[in-house]
């Protein structure tokens, strides 16, 4: 016996049945392929640098070209109201999590298609795809990060007080947020061809709803005693997006943490990512099929 | 009693059949359908179940259990459920009725090159495949240069694999699987592909494993290996398993009944093949005398039988065979020149024609036979029967046919006894 075989876990059983097994031992099997994941998450971090002619340039030049154009518009020109702040940090601050979210689900929608080689060939839990991009995307919220310290202490000379660290809550939000909703567009675009189509338009469609280019104090100032109502809040909410962009402003920027939009959003995220995982574990069976 | 280790019950699959009518699903299309049944459903109650109208079953009702250390063959028509049924035991597609069970890790090589990701280098592949597998990165470092070594791509190792020939992307997908020491291994037509040097080393690798205790499900239409790898083989017919047993057995099955080899065939003088001058009335090929069952060793001679009738006295007919391989490149074509008869008139009556193929000439192979009955001087062809009788040839690989103690690669149709000569010159 050589000393790999040593190695080698007890034999187990894989039980191949239609329902594709229980949910709780699909979920139990993730964490042997561990291994695949931190692979997948290299591969779509190297594919993000490396397969533009200005490689790593890219990644940073993307969200300051995005930043100049709309503070350029919205901020100059269309004189959005910024809560005080300087429009250019105001907007950084929302767009922070917004490119992150933006970026993930616009390639999730194509990540189970993109991948046929591997869809088709082998077998292996089919959630580490979406999964991976959702980690590979941090990669690019790390830039945008440094990218905002470095234009909010050298530029305006603003740096972010002791509420910074709470940026965690909205930022775990974000992430349930964006696993949820790519889970659930890579397994619709397998079977519906639309998906994918759909989905790009969806995503503006959700930024233009969000309170990233616009502070959602906007909706107390023109919709008067109306946006005081707790339906109107509860409505805002639900859409976890909303907590997650109000949420980075105030640890970047200063202000307290909107709590109750924050626990609205992660009821929704949190439905979300779970409804996500069921209908992707019953839909896995079928997608070598349709791809 | 050894351990089950692949154990399928029941298991079909079906896909839905695409009709001209019906296009790709749509999101909208579906939500519009959904709603239309909704509101079939109010008004007039719950629709009727689905029939199976629409579905094409590619598997249907099928059972297997394989041992441990067992090597299995499946041999199938293009069409008769194999590669779907690999599919479904390597999971990559889930079945519609039925259960698997597997024992142990199980890999598989399907088609192609296991799964690459074509903008990944070879080398990305190797790591990646691995991962798959379910392998630590240490465990496939340590077995990295023997994975490359096997497969005989150092030179490219580092190129992206979209860049690979198809033969390339085997040879390193059957590297890896080759050097996970699976429990199970499932092996898909890798013979089709690759050079025979290569395709020797895999089926020697499969061989070692074999005779290592692994437990080994090989797919494949090339009969000599089936016949050389596994003692058991099971033979799919339109989605179900039609016979399973020894594996000789299975071919001649096979042969038999599903591949179209026929070692005889009988006509009635109402619709013989011919004309007016002569008839075709059986054919029938023999080893040794004796009838063939299965695949014949190549080191016995094949006879070919032809009965016909002659019905106008006085013609100089001349029988003669024609072999094709199964992609229909000739291999020989003989006449009988037997002064007895050749170019002789002949009287009315029924006869008999017997052509004897030696042993130890033919290289292994499956082989058609076409035969015709003509005459010359004026040319005038009687009967051309095309595809009339087929065989296959083995070698058991005891080690006194033509190849000797070689076990590599033998090229070509042919494999006769030359008459070789060596003396020692000087020294």
């Amino acid at each position: 016996m050589t000393a790999f075989e040593e190695q080698l876990p007890a034999v187990r059983d894989t039980l191949i049945t239609p329902e594709g097994g229980r949910f709780s031992s699909y979920l139990r099997s993730l964490p042997a392929f561990r291994q695949l994941l931190v692979f997948l998450v290299w591969k779509d971090m190297k594919v993000q640098v490396a397969q533009t002619v200005l490689g790593f340039g890219w990644l940073v030049l993307r969200p300051l070209l995005n930043a100049l154009v709309l503070t350029l518009v919205f901020g100059r020109l269309a004189r959005m109201p910024s809560e005080g702040h300087p429009y250019l940090l105001f907007f950084l601050a929302g767009y922070l999590p917004w490119s992150y979210f933006s970026g993930v689900v616009g390639k999730a929608a194509g990540s189970l298609t993109g991948n046929a080689a591997l869809v088709t060939k082998v077998y292996f839990p089919r959630l580490l795809l979406p999964g991976a991009l959702v980690l590979a995307g941090l990669l690019e919220l790390v830039v945008t990060f440094t990218f905002f310290m470095l234009v909010s202490t050298l530029y305006y000379g603003v740096l972010p007080g002791a509420g910074l660290f709470w940026i965690v809550v909205p930022l775990l939000l974000l992430l349930v947020t964006t696993a949820g909703v790519s889970i659930w567009l890579s397994a619709l675009a397998v079977r519906f061809r639309d998906v994918r189509q759909a989905s790009g338009y969806l995503i503006q469609l959700m930024m233009f709803m969000a309170p990233v280019i616009w502070p959602l104090s906007l909706l107390s100032q023109r919709l008067g005693p109306i946006a005081d109502d707790w339906v109107l809040k509860l409505l805002a909410g639900l859409y976890p997006i909303v907590g997650v962009v109000e949420g980075f402003r105030r640890a970047l920027l200063g202000g307290p943490m909107p709590w109750d939009l924050l626990g609205l959003g992660f009821i929704t995220a949190s439905l979300l990512l779970l409804s996500g995982l069921v209908y992707f574990h019953r839909a896995e069976q079928r997608m070598a099929d349709s791809i | 009693m050894a351990r089950t280790m692949l154990e399928v019950q029941g298991l079909s699959k079906s896909y839905p059949l695409r009709t001209p009518t019906s296009s790709e699903e749509t999101l909208v299309r579906q939500a519009v359908t959904s709603g239309r049944e909704l509101l079939q459903r109010l008004r007039r109650g719950p629709p009727a179940a689905a029939d199976d109208k629409g579905l094409h079953w590619a598997l249907r009702n099928i059972n297997l259990s394989v041992a441990e250390g067992e090597v299995v063959s499946v041999i199938g028509h293009n069409g008769s459920g194999k590669s779907t049924l690999l599919k479904i035991l390597s999971r990559i597609t889930g079945p519609t009725e039925g259960r698997v069970r597997v024992t142990g890790r199980l890999a598989s090589l399907l088609e192609v090159g296991t799964g690459f990701h074509p903008d990944l280098s070879g080398r990305d592949n190797i790591f990646l495949n691995a991962a798959i597998l379910g392998m630590s990165r240490d465990e496939i470092r340590r077995r990295f240069d023997a994975i490359v070594a096997f497969s005989g791509v150092e030179a490219f190792i580092d190129t992206p694999v979209k860049n690979y020939s198809s033969g390339m992307k085997v040879r390193l997908g059957f590297a890896v699987a080759a050097h996970i020491d699976p429990d199970v291994l499932l092996i898909d037509e890798v013979l089709a592909v690759g050079d025979a040097s290569f395709q020797q080393r895999c089926l020697k690798r499969i061989e070692e494993f074999g005779s290592s205790g692994r437990t080994i499900l090989y797919v494949s239409h090339h009969l000599p290996s089936v016949a050389r790898l596994s003692h058991r083989t099971v033979v799919l017919n339109q989605g179900q398993v039609t016979f399973d047993g020894p594996t000789l057995a299975a071919i001649h099955h096979y042969e038999q009944h599903i591949g179209g080899f026929r070692a005889q065939r009988q006509w009635n003088p109402a619709s013989a093949p011919g004309d007016d001058s002569a008839r075709l009335l059986a054919l029938e090929i023999t080893s040794g005398g004796l009838p063939i069952c299965g695949p014949v060793d190549v080191r016995q001679p094949v006879e070919l039988t032809l009965r016909y009738e002659v019905f106008i006295g006085g013609l100089p007919i001349m029988p003669s065979l024609h072999l094709h391989d199964f992609g229909g490149t000739p291999v020989l074509s003989s006449v009988d020149i037997h002064p007895e008869w050749h170019g002789q008139a002949r009287p009315t009556g029924v006869y008999e024609t017997k052509a004897v193929l030696p042993g130890n000439w033919f290289n292994e192979g499956n082989f058609q036979v076409a035969v015709a009955l003509s005459t010359l001087e004026p040319y005038r062809c009687h009967v051309y029967v095309p595809d009339a009788l087929a065989f296959s040839l083995y070698d058991p690989m005891i080690g006194d046919s033509t190849r000797g103690q070689y076990s590599g690669s033998l090229k070509g149709y042919m494999r006769p006894l030359l008459d070789w000569q060596t003396q020692r010159i000087s020294g």
